[in-house]
């Protein structure tokens, strides 16, 4: 699933409306995200890397991420634990408890349905960031300033990046 | 019984956000001076009761077992914060409260807010969707038709179109909900609820749920609703969900409907005991109840962020 369905969750928003540079996470070395306001359409939490330089880079980054998955720090007992599902949730679990104190975030990135699980020690970092945020509504269209959510509210970015 | 799938499609496209609305538009001035104080306590309640159930929705989405149900619920809880916010940019135009300001919630709120914020997870999916129904029907059927006799805004009057045409998806889905659960077998099922609910916390919160109804109902006859109005209301609650045998049936919904009809009878004991209830609630000590939760800072009556 695309970085822009999986939290869209429909096909007619369409990403091109948006007025400025919307890229892929993949041409990240060439963009130039210092002092901008960067919207990232993420679909797992493997793209960690990516978000955690864009994160230090930029002014602010908003996350769109619906279905979170569980996220094992990358260490070589998580890699192992990786094979058993049931011992990954749990690791999973704990991994999200230690690293992201704010309860809030924590209720967003707890995994409901979904069972995907990923190695990155970059991700929680990334959401741990002051200038991070984190958004888990709906998105209901995309703008020529930015992205609107369904909670009515519309977010002005100056690049949106599909990771 | 409705088709689910369909129904996600329309909440879809039907999507409208703060930014539709011209917020500077005439009809601010149309607030008389001596309704401001009660329409800001008025405002301030329904803010809070919106943002409340768009916690229950929350909670509801991460319950539902059928994935359509859990993404129509995850819609409904950002529809109910988006008229949360909505109502805030509303308060704002009629200069109630500051550019960033939310309204200070009274203790009784405050109270529900932190259990909810602590248990909402531990409410079991039919008995939380019922009692969201009855809300949900209170609030369209009585006090929004109520604010609207009383303000002659065009842009309220615009915002709560909107605002209602959304409630009467999430009534449509409650009542739905309401019939597939009561499609099960009557006595496991409700073997099932009488064991979630002797759940201690869970006994808590019902215990909360009546000062807090009782409250609301006072407030908003204090402001002239007519106790009419509210028999409306629940007659609606009634008779929609007397139509299906099978919701006429169901456990909640039979509780839900008489505990209502309790609450507008004020013959019944039950309204001094709601009461009592109500005064001691007011004198739980703010420090007790801490910070606000987390989740609060995302009401917002800016358009834009």
């Amino acid at each position: 699933m695309s970085a822009l369905a999986s939290v869209v969750g429909r096909s007619r928003v369409d990403v091109h409306t948006f007025d400025g540079p919307v890229l892929a996470a993949s041409a990240w070395p060439a963009l130039n995200v210092e002092g901008r306001r960067v919207g990232v359409f993420a679909s797992s939490a493997d793209n960690g890397d990516v978000l955690l330089e864009i994160v230090k880079r930029a002014d602010l980054v908003k996350v769109f991420h619906r279905h979170p998955g569980h996220v094992l720090p990358s260490l070589p007992l998580a890699r192992l634990a990786v094979r058993s599902p049931r011992v990954a949730r749990a690791a999973g679990r704990w991994h999200l408890r230690v690293a992201i104190r704010d309860k809030e975030m924590r209720r967003q990135l707890t995994p409901v349905r979904t069972r995907t699980v990923t190695v990155s020690n970059r991700w929680y970092r990334a959401m741990r960031r002051p200038n991070c945020q984190l958004i888990t509504w709906p998105v209901t269209g995309v703008t020529l300033r930015g992205v609107r959510t369904a909670d009515g509210v519309e977010h002005v970015f100056d690049m949106l990046i599909l990771a | 019984m409705i088709d689910l799938d369909a129904t996600l499609e329309k909440i879809q496209d039907n999507q409208w956000g703060l930014g539709d609305f011209d917020w500077d538009s005439p009809g601010a001035e149309s607030i008389r001076p001596d309704q401001r104080d009660a329409l800001k306590q008025f405002m301030g309640d329904l803010v809070w009761i919106e943002h409340i159930g768009a916690r229950g929705f929350a909670a509801l989405a991460a319950k539902a077992e059928d994935p359509t149900l859990a993404e129509i619920y995850a819609w409904f809880h950002a529809e109910e914060q988006r008229h949360a916010n909505a109502e805030l940019a509303l308060m704002r135009r009629w200069g109630m409260v500051a550019d960033d300001e939310i309204p200070e919630p009274d203790v009784t709120m405050r109270v529900v807010v932190e259990w909810l914020d602590r248990n909402a997870e531990t409410m079991p999916l039919g008995g939380l969707s019922t009692l969201i129904a009855m809300l949900e029907v209170c609030l369209d059927g009585a006090l929004v038709t109520f604010l609207l006799d009383e303000v002659d805004d065009p842009l309220c009057h615009d915002v709560f179109a909107h605002i209602n045409a959304d409630e009467s998806r999430h009534l449509a889905v409650d009542f739905h909900v309401m019939e597939m659960l009561g499609m099960r077998p009557w006595v496991r099922e409700s073997l099932r609820l009488a064991a979630s609910v002797a759940n201690p916390r869970l006994l808590l919160g019902i215990a909360l749920f009546i000062p807090v109804i009782g409250q609301v109902r006072e407030k908003v006859e204090g402001m002239g609703l007519s106790a009419d109005r509210l028999h409306r209301a629940i007659r609606r609650f009634d008779e929609v969900g007397s139509r299906s045998p099978y919701t006429r049936r169901y456990l909640p919904y039979v509780v839900l409907r008489q505990h209502a009809r309790l609450v507008v009878d004020r013959r019944q004991p039950y309204g001094a005991i709601a009461d009592r209830l109500g005064q001691l609630t007011r004198h739980v000590p703010k420090r007790v109840l801490g910070p606000l939760p987390e989740w609060v800072d995302s009401l917002t009556s800016r358009p834009t962020a």
